[in-house]
């Protein structure tokens, strides 16, 4: 069904030929001399760049940094991020910084092709000129040319015709920032700017229309990207303890937080980005970002809420002398399987935090808690000594079922999860 | 249970408990003594080897799961410790009391493998698994640098 | 020299033999004993005449250096062979080192005067007749060929290997038979400072090319034919014994030999005596570990059941405000000042238990034989070893034999654990090889961990802003309550009326020595007050310091050296912040200058530690740099992340999951810098960098965030500031 209406609309207007003409976007020239930005300036860009995550859609698995390459799954078709280190050719060292704003802002290319929204402009659109700039700066001179070239999109027709974008631009595209409002302070509003903006923290955490765009009605309600799932930011989120600014704070720049675990998936290299970023500026983005779930909780109810998780804690975790099986009682195979495989570490008193906290098993879907397990969890640059082993080879997919339903069960309280089989099953073929 | 390893090319036939940690079957059932315990849990990177070129913690590892798979330990790294890790070490004199660095030199080594010119931070990121009591970090981070100078 | 004879010993053909290692070459495979062996390259050890106990020296001149000393990472082997190498004038390139014989020294006269390692005293104390027996080795070889060639011995130069008087000339190895029967008539004087050629460079360790192979010999890695494993299990309560047990369902599993009962050797332990434990022995470690896992043992926990620190922790407060009996007056009398003075400045401080923790776990092999003994042992002192070995297994001290193995660190707990009775006491009970490892959970509950202290500090300022009278009032635990007093009975500062108490906190808990025993945690305590009075009398820090101590030279050099290096500052902005520290402890003097950042919410993170040591003389000045950043980082994991934690009597923390320590990411910068006084006292460095960095770091945070860190583990804190 959203695929044959994404046909129907994209198709009727690509088709015609008026509008092909009037979205026709110029090429911008080839830039000459780029004037010496100093350190600073180009220092101050890496900082950005790592705020928006740059090099993690710009850089292929293995490959050099910000050379592009890197698969980006959508359902529209397979793209590729591009090389934007400056090399002349295959780079963009010969775009102005007119031509990197334009991109930045609008999605088009120095030739004047559209780009995919995959890249986010619809969110760098709100970022101001001089950050712009900066990061201009940076890519241009602090980055080494590589010569990678890009791989060619295997994007089915229509979504092939990047004419069609000019729809999408006109749709979906708002540079326009939150409004503050009256207990919106300072700090909220320099949130929203780093969030909505260069942060892009809706593109992943948000769900997507037919069209690819964030659904503006569900914006933060949590969706699935390149496999895992990003939860819910608004009220629907799944932390059993709701997020503090400070608790935010640290597990964007630390990679962990206590009542929350640690940052897994695709979050852990955005954490690891995050990690130099200026703490103000986190302080800030947490704000923005806890103000999405509600108004602010007092202290009262914070100490409340943080209160009756802890007793679930207590009450559910794992202790080795209450809970080894009695020799020859019967026992859950998933729940003797956490025993011998999982208790070691997941223990009262351990290392991780508690279960009954964790963020995957409260999930709606449990991709994110599956994934996890197979893969392990490799720990961002905040939290190095914190890594949860991949169990792939070790662990049948019917042992993976038992434990999962085991430890949904015991340290949560909510339903059993739907599509658990399936997951598990798609997930020990990913390779 | 009947396992056949791989272990530095030689092929072994062992015959332990499958859920046996390879780290036990590596240092008491065929002898390289090389890899070393010193947790047990996941904690402190004393038994890392290479399975099938990755770093593992050997003391988390089922031997049964590594059957059929490459196993290289340090005995097998290089037969006259020549690897450029090796040869980086013995020239800043990295080991103190020497327990933990069979674990480090492997996950150095595999860090070079897959990234020949670290950078601090990808050091940082390549050796947190790995606990030193004796504090020989500092010259760990010089050795890795060194070593990638002698390996490019 | 008094204790050893140096004169000629019988003529032992091999050097090996008095390595330990091959003499026994049916049990020791033979790759594993040349791996005993340390030397440039790690070389084989040369065979040759034994010119004395200490060293052989081969056809071709290699020497090798017989060292009594146990190698646990702070390159005694290569400390000893150094010494010795620049009295009897050889290249560094030609002197391999094994390890001494304690049998032949137990039994022959304690030729080695002292096999025992730690107190840093390897250098500092015992360089003098180890020196000596270098020097004792060059003249035998001089006289040698001035018999041989008719001239006195005067003539003869003996230098680099090399003997020459006018036209003739010959190897050391040429005359080392003829010199090994050489008898002196006087014994020669050792070199001074400033003769020296070998000690004050860098020489490079001896032990480092074996241990990047995996082909050093630690306890835990020795493979005897025959052998069996066990795992063991001591009452998790100290003092507590084994009331009964049910072993049925352990010796169903596989490869189980035997399920034993230690039975406690006496009333009262000493480190060392037989602890009450279950030992399972099977054909392979993790088989006897898992099967022990399934002994169902019933304990009598002993009267230590209901300690906790927590309870210890409020006795120790509460009597931090009474006056002790136990008291030193060091100067004039503190107490009618401090109780004139409405503004006195009070201060507590607390430091908690601490376990060793070494990489290696604990681990022994003992073969009990018909008519003799072998042992392989976690130890910081051989010739211990081998007595306690005798004494367990019943056996004449000439029929044990001990033999070499690296140790995997050690820091003091080597000689304070019944470990390699357990071995001995199996082996003689099976009749087999036993091997003993102690799981990492086992060490760090039966460690004899560092004692806590606390310490309540009151002081009062004249109208400059420096004290005029202090008192200090130290609690320690029971059983080594002396620690406490190390760098707070006995402060350098010249404050007027100076007063030292001590009380006692009662506790079940076994201690030891930890690397800079007692120095270790009381100079947080200190070092710290130091700032808060400097700071409340208007003073800069460091300042206050070179102040307080004018006219001591040893801590002069220090404070100035450190003004010159460390660029310290009071003015940083907020969140940023440099503290510094300096303790005297094992005859060194060493200050820390510290730079933190401690971020809003509290994350701190250490950017550069600078250190200034004055030990007197440096013989390794890269050796010396080495010890100096691992004591950083020992210490840092103790003082961010450590502090035991025990509840019911015993340890709940016991493995590296719950007991942190300091990683690679998380290391600081360190600079070292020596500010030698070279003037006759030699001070040690195995260890002695580490005190002094708690207390830069804590003064630090203070300067950055303006909380004084009271206790550790510092990371349990909110060092929050906005
Ligand atoms: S023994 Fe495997 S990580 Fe410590
Ligand atoms: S060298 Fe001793 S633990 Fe690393």
């Amino acid at each position: 069904m959203r695929r044959a209406f994404a046909f129907v609309v994209a198709a009727g207007l690509a088709g015609a030929a008026g509008f092909i003409f009037a979205t026709q976007k110029s090429e911008i020239a080839p830039v000459g001399e780029i004037k010496d930005y100093g350190r600073k300036v180009v220092s101050q860009g890496e900082t950005l760049a790592a705020l928006g995550s740059c090099a993690y859609c710009h850089t292929r698995e293995g490959g050099r940094p910000f050379a592009g390459g890197r698969a980006i799954e959508t359902p529209f078709g397979t793209l590729f991020s591009s090389n934007i280190t400056p090399h002349k050719e295959n780079g963009i060292g010969q775009w102005s910084l007119a031509a990197f704003a334009r991109a930045m802002r609008e999605g088009v290319s120095r030739s004047g092709a559209y780009l995919y929204p995959a890249f986010p402009y619809d969110h760098f659109s709100r970022v101001n000129d001089e950050d712009i700039e900066a990061l201009y700066a940076y890519f241009l001179q602090g980055v080494a040319p590589q010569a990678d070239k890009t791989p060619a999109n295997a994007m089915a027709f229509p979504f092939n015709v990047r004419q069609g974008l000019a729809v999408w631009n006109a749709l979906f595209l708002k540079p326009d920032l939150p409004k503050a409002g009256p207990e919106r302070d300072a700090e909220w509003t320099r949130g929203a700017y780093l969030a909505e903006g260069l942060g892009h923290c809706g593109a992943c955490h948000s769900p997507r229309n037919a069209l690819g765009a964030i659904d503006a009605k569900r914006a933060y309600a949590g969706a699935f990207v390149n496999g895992w799932y990003a939860p819910a930011l608004d009220a629907s989120s799944p932390a059993p303890i709701p997020w503090t600014k400070t608790a935010l704070v640290n597990y964007l720049m630390d990679g962990w937080d206590k009542h929350h675990g640690l940052a897994a998936g695709s979050m852990g290299p955005v954490s690891s980005n995050l990690r130099d970023q200026k703490e103000d500026d986190m302080f800030a983005l947490a704000a923005y970002v806890v103000s999405l779930a509600g108004p602010a909780k007092s202290p009262q109810a914070q100490a409340e809420a943080e209160k009756t998780a802890m007793a679930r804690v207590d009450k559910t975790e794992w202790d080795a002398a209450r809970d080894a099986s009695a020799p020859g009682a019967p026992v859950d195979p998933g729940q003797r399987l956490f025993q011998t495989r999982c208790a070691e570490c997941h223990k009262k008193g351990g290392k991780p935090a508690p279960l009954a906290l964790n963020s995957a098993l409260n999930l709606p879907d449990p991709t994110n808690a599956v994934r996890a397990t197979f893969e392990g969890v490799k720990p961002p640059q905040g939290a190095l000594d914190r890594s949860m082993p991949a169990f792939r080879n070790q662990i049948t997919d019917a042992d993976m079922i038992a434990v999962m339903k085991f430890m949904r069960a015991r340290f949560t309280e909510r339903e059993p999860w739907a599509q658990l089989e399936e997951v598990v099953r798609r997930e020990s073929q990913r390779k | 249970m009947k396992l056949t390893l791989n272990v530095n090319g030689a092929t072994h036939e062992v015959d332990v408990e499958a859920e046996t940690p390879l780290l036990w079957v590596l240092r008491d059932t065929i002898g390289l003594t090389g890899t070393k315990y010193g947790c047990g849990i996941a904690e402190c990177g004393a038994c890392m080897i290479h399975l099938d070129g990755q770093p593992t913690k050997a003391c988390n590892l089922n031997a049964a799961a590594a059957a059929g798979k490459k196993i290289v330990t340090i005995e097998g790294l290089s037969k006259d410790r020549s690897h450029p890790i090796q040869k980086a070490w013995i020239e800043h004199t990295v080991p103190q009391c020497g327990y933990c660095q069979s674990g480090q030199i492997m996950s150095a080594a595999a860090l070079l493998q897959k990234n020949p010119k670290p950078t601090d931070r990808q050091i940082d990121e390549a050796m947190a698994g790995n606990i030193c009591r004796c504090g020989t970090y500092l010259q760990i981070r010089e050795a890795i640098h060194a070593a990638a100078k002698i390996g490019a | 020299m008094t204790n050893v004879d140096l004169s000629r010993r019988s003529f032992v053909t091999s050097a090996l033999a008095a390595g330990g290692g091959l003499m026994l070459g049916f049990h020791v495979p033979v790759a594993q004993a040349a791996n005993l062996v340390m030397g440039d390259a790690s070389k084989a050890p040369a065979e040759g005449p034994e010119i004395n106990a200490w060293l052989t020296i081969d056809p071709k001149g290699v020497v090798t250096v017989r060292t009594p000393h146990t190698e646990m990472g702070q390159g005694g082997m290569t400390s000893v062979a150094q010494l010795i190498a620049e009295e009897l004038n050889v290249p560094w390139k030609d002197v391999r080192a094994v390890l001494a014989d304690a049998n032949r020294h137990v039994n022959r006269g304690q030729e080695y005067k002292d096999m025992s390692t730690g107190s840093s005293n390897l250098v500092r104390n015992r360089h003098p007749h180890i020196m000596q027996a270098g020097a004792s080795a060059r003249e035998r070889l001089r006289e040698a060929a001035a018999l041989k060639w008719g001239v006195p011995r005067a003539q003869v130069k003996a230098e680099q290997g090399m003997l020459s008087a006018g036209s003739n000339k010959g190897t050391y190895g040429e005359f080392a038979s003829a010199a090994a029967s050489v008898k002196l008539a006087e014994e020669p004087k050792i070199k001074a400072y400033g003769d020296w050629w070998l000690l004050g460079k860098d020489a490079p360790r001896m032990d480092v090319a074996v241990k990047v192979d995996g082909s050093a010999i630690y306890p835990i890695d020795v493979r005897v034919p025959g052998m069996v494993y066990a795992a063991v299990k001591a009452c998790p309560v100290p003092g507590g014994k084994v009331k009964s047990f049910d072993a049925s369902a352990a010796k169903e599993r596989p490869g189980v030999v035997a399920v034993i009962e230690l039975k406690q050797s006496k009333d009262k332990l000493a480190n060392s005596d037989l602890r009450s434990a279950v030992a399972v022995v099977a054909d392979s470690f993790y088989r006897a570990k898992t099967a022990l896992d399934l002994v169902k043992i019933e304990w009598d926990f002993g009267p230590g059941a209901s300690m906790s620190f927590a309870a210890m922790d409020k006795q120790a407060v509460d009597l931090m405000g009474k006056e002790a009996k136990h008291v030193e007056e060091v100067r004039g009398d503190p107490r009618p000042l401090l109780a004139a003075d409405g503004k006195a400045i009070k201060s507590e401080f607390m430091r908690p238990y601490e376990a060793h923790a070494p990489m290696c776990p604990p681990s022994a092999v003992a073969h009990v034989a018909k008519d003799r003994v072998d042992v392989w042992s976690f130890t910081q002192d051989v010739s211990a070893l081998l007595r306690l070995t005798a004494n367990q297994a019943g056996r004449d001290t000439k029929d044990v034999f001990v033999h070499a193995t690296y140790q995997g660190g050690a820091f003091g707990l080597g000689n304070a654990v019944d470990l390699p009775r357990q071995a001995v006491e199996l082996s003689k009970q099976v009749g087999k090889p036993v091997k003993v490892i102690w799981t990492r959970e086992e060490d760090t509950a039966q460690a004899r961990s560092r004692p806590p202290v606390w310490a309540h500090f009151e002081a009062s300022l004249d109208e400059k802003g420096l004290p005029k009278a202090m008192l200090s009032r130290a609690v320690a635990e029971p059983n080594v309550p002396a620690y406490a007093d190390r760098g707070i009975a006995n402060i350098p500062y010249a404050i007027p009326h100076y007063r030292y108490e001590r009380h006692v906190a009662a506790s079940h808990m076994p201690v030891g020595p930890n690397r800079a025993p007692g120095s270790n945690s009381n100079g947080f305590l200190m070092e710290q007050f130091i700032d808060e009075m400097a700071l409340a009398g208007g003073w800069d820090p460091l300042e206050w310091r070179i102040k307080m101590t004018e006219g001591n030279e040893r801590w002069q050099r220090v404070l100035l050296k450190m003004k010159e290096v460390a660029g310290f500052t009071t003015k940083l902005p907020k969140g940023q912040g440099m503290g510094v520290a300096v303790v005297e402890s094992h005859g060194s003097t060493v200050g820390v200058c510290a730079t933190v950042e401690v971020s809003r919410r509290g994350s701190l993170s250490i950017e550069k530690i600078v250190v200034v040591s004055n030990t007197g003389y440096v013989i390794n000045p890269r050796a010396a740099h080495e010890q100096v950043k691992g004591c950083v980082a020992w210490e840092l994991s103790h003082v961010l992340h450590g502090g035991l934690d025990i509840r019911e009597g015993r340890v709940n923390n016991v493995n590296f999951n719950n007991y942190k320590m300091l990683r690679l990411p998380d290391m600081p910068k360190v600079e070292s810098h020596f500010a030698m006084s070279e003037d006759k006292w030699w001070g040690g460095f195995g260890e002695t960098a580490g005190p002094p960095t708690p207390p830069a770091v804590a003064n630090a945070i203070f300067a950055a965030t303006g909380k004084r860190v009271r206790s550790t583990p510092i990371l349990k804190h909110d060092l929050s500031w906005a």
